[in-house]
């Protein structure tokens, strides 16, 4: 008998949990508002937060008919913006007016205006980061402008903008800029942080009928520290996110180098590494970069069938990106004083007693340091027309 | 209870406490020896077998002196064995010519049948005419006879029901027991293949046979098995389930500790390995112990396709598992505690779904998975004609009716098919059970404390699977206690040439096969 009681205290203090518990935690699905997006701006002294909030019943799932407590017509989503003292101030705001409870583990998007940039991002980073359902892997991204509008912005081919953003921001680069990179690059020695930027476009000209606003994801916002200090955009911001070796398959234009009109040259596999030298304490840094070519574009009346034309090509596409970097680290080095490339982690991890003498003076040695870009590219592919194709032989320039 | 945890039982028995006497009252003729004339005969058996339509007395004159009294019951004695060969040559009077001694006027030397036996008390006639006999008196002669013509119509061999394969055996056992008995003899063709034949339940009288390999199952295993079965004490037998409760060592676990099959060859493997089976008169499943969780996921048929099948196969089934008792709960869990566990586009399409249902994940859940257990049960019970009706009614009204109408989302319903059919792959239907039934305490714990609960659940489950035993032997052997030659068939399926050894539950001559000369491409022992 000694088993049956044994038995029957299992299962009683088992009902006892049952009484005691209560469900705690538990939360059913449809009392959560979830939020996908956050847009975090400066009006004044004041934070203002937006909040992109998902409406399920609106997302067109299978079986939600009926449903959907949206007032935003057909939009799978709808912006909730407060503003407080404080960033936590602003959330507790915006949840005295949503009967639903605020839930930002699917957050995965942060959009922090240019103005809030300025003023330095550290103050919000804790919140962003302390409660565990926070995700460490969400894409923070400058916008100009303030961030509610880009949040705003009709974006039709995602459900949400938000989401727009984020897939953006891993078409841009290889390893997007999560917030745990970007507080890891602050907190860093010998590397300043960077974040896309992203902003308002149309996507038809103004005058057009049926005009929708939508987001593009160019260029670089340079932070110094916490603190936005300038913003890098087209052809210099493609040519640094290269010399990171983070492009994806990135397109270079390229002059012809005989002839008129230009060039598209893909570059495959591209990879780089730097290389600090240091010697009679005069520190330079080389950028050594390698990558394959493809010949994607030739709108030019330049040949690209013979031997020596490619070397040409070659040597051209050499100087280009050579230039394009070097374009990209003078501005860093003169114009912002900010090392996103990391050049100074570089000596960090190859010469760590170098680096211990000179990390106290490294702002004042970087603007002058010597950066010597090498690139290495081979062009391996010209297409199958070897030459443009719609031009005759005779009109066709060759080298 | 605690008796028989440990397998042995208490020596005084409850029923015999109250001294409340077991089975019917017989009439008191049965105690009496058989009497000398024919009209004595007559008066007994008419005592005895009164008001019963289907026992036929028929009166022969052995001699023109000698009146016979023959006495069968209609329907289960073969009627041309009596016409051919009792009745022809009794009449025939060839009996005359050898009646120097009138008190023996035949013996069994005389009668072309093969199993004769010669009975002189009323209640030994009584259950030989009751188990298929005919029953020859004489007039003038205080024994009587018993000719074995057993007959009747049952069920031939057919294709198991219950557990078809593709490739492997068609044929099943049936409710004949001599007929299941020669099914296991034609695959074994040894002399130390026993079966032990015992009579249980006093008024079914059912035959069960405890059947073996005496070479290869341990010893003390049978003496265990035939005791146990030896204290049964039960009016009737009626199916091996009745056998099953009655000798199991955890009754109230809800895990099977015996596994039943349809299959002689399923039936010979495992006695093979050692393990014995019991067969029940009127059943067309043999019993098999002692099992473990492993062989509960074995099908035949992992044995005759080749190992790569087999192992994807037994793969498939771990998993599928595993879904059929935690699926329905992670659901519950993760969409009412963890809304953060899953990507977010799949979390705000099942928000979306669930948006217009009124009731919480858990008690959706129950609903859908109650329905589907009451449409399971509604299409085994009911004749297959309307069993077609059940399914569509199914189909229509929870798969589609309830979703539009907004009651059960259909992510619910995907689960729910998902958990069918992952209960569906489990090759022992009484496993299959165990494991439907162990999904509700689960669900109801994930309903209240998330994943934890379900931790809690399966760190229980765990708890008492590792304690368990069958017939002594651990439930989950193999793995706890481990030992590695036996993973090579709970694990993985290893190819045959690779299974030298029989399990180790089996403690006598383990070696199944000589490694050396099978031409293996690693002819030597272990792996």
């Amino acid at each position: 008998m000694q088993f049956m009681h044994k038995y029957r205290t299992i299962v009683l203090l088992f009902l006892c949990t049952l009484l005691l518990s209560g469900c705690w935690d538990r939360e059913e699905i449809n009392d959560i508002a979830f939020v996908i997006g956050i847009a975090i701006d400066k009006e004044k002294q004041d934070y203002r937060t937006s909040l992109q909030i998902a409406l399920p019943g609106q997302s067109g799932a299978a079986g939600s008919e009926g449903g959907g407590g949206g007032t935003s017509g057909d939009k799978s989503w709808f912006m909730l913006s407060t503003t407080a003292k404080t960033f936590r101030g602003t959330s507790l705001e915006g949840q005295k007016a949503l009967s639903r409870r605020l839930y930002y583990a699917h957050r995965r998007t942060l959009l922090i205006g240019e103005d809030l940039a300025r003023e330095g991002v550290a103050p919000m980073l804790d919140l962003l980061t302390r409660y565990p359902l926070n995700r460490l892997s969400a894409m923070p991204v400058v916008t100009k402008g303030e961030a509610f509008k880009v949040l705003d912005a009709d974006a039709p081919i995602e459900k949400f903008p938000s989401e727009m953003v984020r897939e953006l921001c891993f078409l841009n680069m290889r390893n997007p800029r999560s917030l745990k990179l970007f507080i890891d690059s602050i907190l860093s020695e010998g590397i300043d942080p960077f974040l896309p930027i992203a902003s308002i476009t149309e996507n038809v000209p103004k005058d057009w009928k049926d005009v929708k606003t939508n987001i593009k994801l160019d260029g670089l916002a340079i932070f110094k520290k916490d603190k936005l200090v300038g913003m890098i955009e087209k052809a210099p911001a493609d040519a640094l996110i290269l010399a990171m070796g983070e492009a994806n398959t990135p397109e270079v234009l390229l002059k012809a180098p005989k002839g008129e009109g230009s060039l598209f040259i893909k570059l495959n596999e591209n990879n780089s590494s730097f290389q600090p030298h240091i010697r009679d304490d005069k520190v330079s840094v080389t950028i050594q970069l390698y990558a394959k070519g493809i010949l994607v574009d030739n709108e030019s009346d330049y040949g690209d069938l013979r031997e020596r034309e490619i070397v040409s090509l070659n040597e051209a596409i050499h100087k280009k990106v050579k230039d394009d970097i070097e374009e990209g680290v003078r501005l860093l080095q003169r114009k912002y004083n900010a090392d996103i490339l990391g050049l100074g982690r570089s000596i960090h991890q190859q010469m760590p007693k170098e680096w211990d003498k000179i990390k106290d003076r490294w702002y004042d040695i970087y603007p002058n340091m010597e950066v010597v870009v090498e690139p290495h590219i081979i062009i391996e592919n010209v297409g199958i027309t070897n030459k443009p194709i719609g031009l005759t032989e005779e009109e066709i320039v060759h080298d | 209870m605690a008796d028989r945890k440990t397998g042995k039982e208490a020596t005084p028995n409850s029923t015999e406490k109250k001294h409340v006497p077991l089975g019917l009252p017989s009439p008191p003729i049965l105690k009496q020896p058989i009497g000398l004339t024919h009209e004595s005969h007559m008066l007994a058996l008419e005592d005895i077998f009164s008001d019963s339509s289907d026992v036929v007395f028929r009166n022969v004159m052995i001699s023109p002196e000698v009146q016979g009294l023959l006495v069968y019951i209609e329907g289960i004695v073969n009627s041309a064995d009596i016409q051919d060969h009792m009745l022809r040559p009794l009449i025939r009077g060839l009996i005359e010519q050898r009646t120097d001694e009138p008190d023996v006027p035949i013996d069994d030397t005389r009668i072309a049948l093969t199993q004769v036996k010669k009975v002189d008390s009323w209640a030994a006639a009584a259950d030989g005419v009751l188990e298929s006999s005919a029953l020859l008196l004489i007039n003038g002669s205080r024994d009587a006879w018993l000719f074995n013509v057993k007959g009747g119509v049952r069920r031939g061999v057919e294709e198991p029901q219950t557990e078809s394969v593709i490739r492997g055996p068609r044929e099943g056992f049936t409710e004949t027991l001599r007929v299941n008995t020669a099914l296991i003899r034609f695959k074994l063709k040894t002399s130390s293949l026993k079966m032990l034949s015992m009579t249980i339940g006093t008024e079914t009288k059912t035959n069960v046979v405890l059947t073996y390999l005496d070479d290869i199952a341990d010893p003390k295993l049978i003496k265990d098995v035939k005791n146990r079965l030896n204290k049964i004490k039960i009016d009737g037998v009626l199916e091996t389930g009745y056998i099953e409760e009655l000798i199991e060592d955890h009754p109230y676990s809800p895990f099977p500790q015996m596994h039943y099959t349809e299959r002689p060859d399923t039936t010979v493997g495992n006695l093979l390995e050692g393990r014995f089976a019991i067969l029940v008169d009127g059943s067309p499943f043999a019993l098999i112990g002692p099992v473990t969780m492993w062989q509960m996921l074995q099908a035949s048929e992992d044995y005759y396709e080749r190992f790569f099948i087999s192992n994807l196969v037994r793969w498939i089934r771990f998993l599928f598992v595993a879904i059929a008792l935690f699926l329905p709960a992670l659901y519950i869990a993760i969409t009412t505690f963890h809304q953060d566990m899953l990507p977010t586009t799949l979390i705000l399409s099942i928000a979306g779904a669930r948006e217009a249902i009124p009731f919480p994940a858990v008690v959706e859940a129950l609903i859908m998975e109650l329905s589907f257990e009451a449409l399971r049960e509604a299409g085994v019970r009911l004749p297959k004609t309307v069993g077609q009706a059940v399914s569509i009614l199914g189909a229509l009204v929870i798969g589609q009716a309830a979703v539009q109408a907004g009651i059960v989302s259909a992510p619910m319903v995907i689960i729910v098919s998902m958990t069918g059919i992952a209960s569906f792959t489990i090759p022992r239907f009484n496993f299959a059970i165990t494991v439907r039934l162990l999904r509700f305490p689960i669900m109801l714990l994930a309903g209240a404390l998330g994943l934890y609960g379900i931790v809690i659940g399966l760190v229980l489950i765990s708890v008492h699977l590792t304690q368990m035993t069958s017939f002594g032997v651990p439930y989950l052997s193999g793995l706890s206690p481990y030992n590695k030659t036996d993973t090579k068939d709970i694990v993985i399926r290893a190819p045959w040439w690779k299974m030298i050894r029989r399990p180790s539950t089996v403690h006598r001559d383990q070696k199944r096969m000589n490694a050396k000369i099978n031409g293996s491409p690693e002819a030597e022992e272990g792996w």
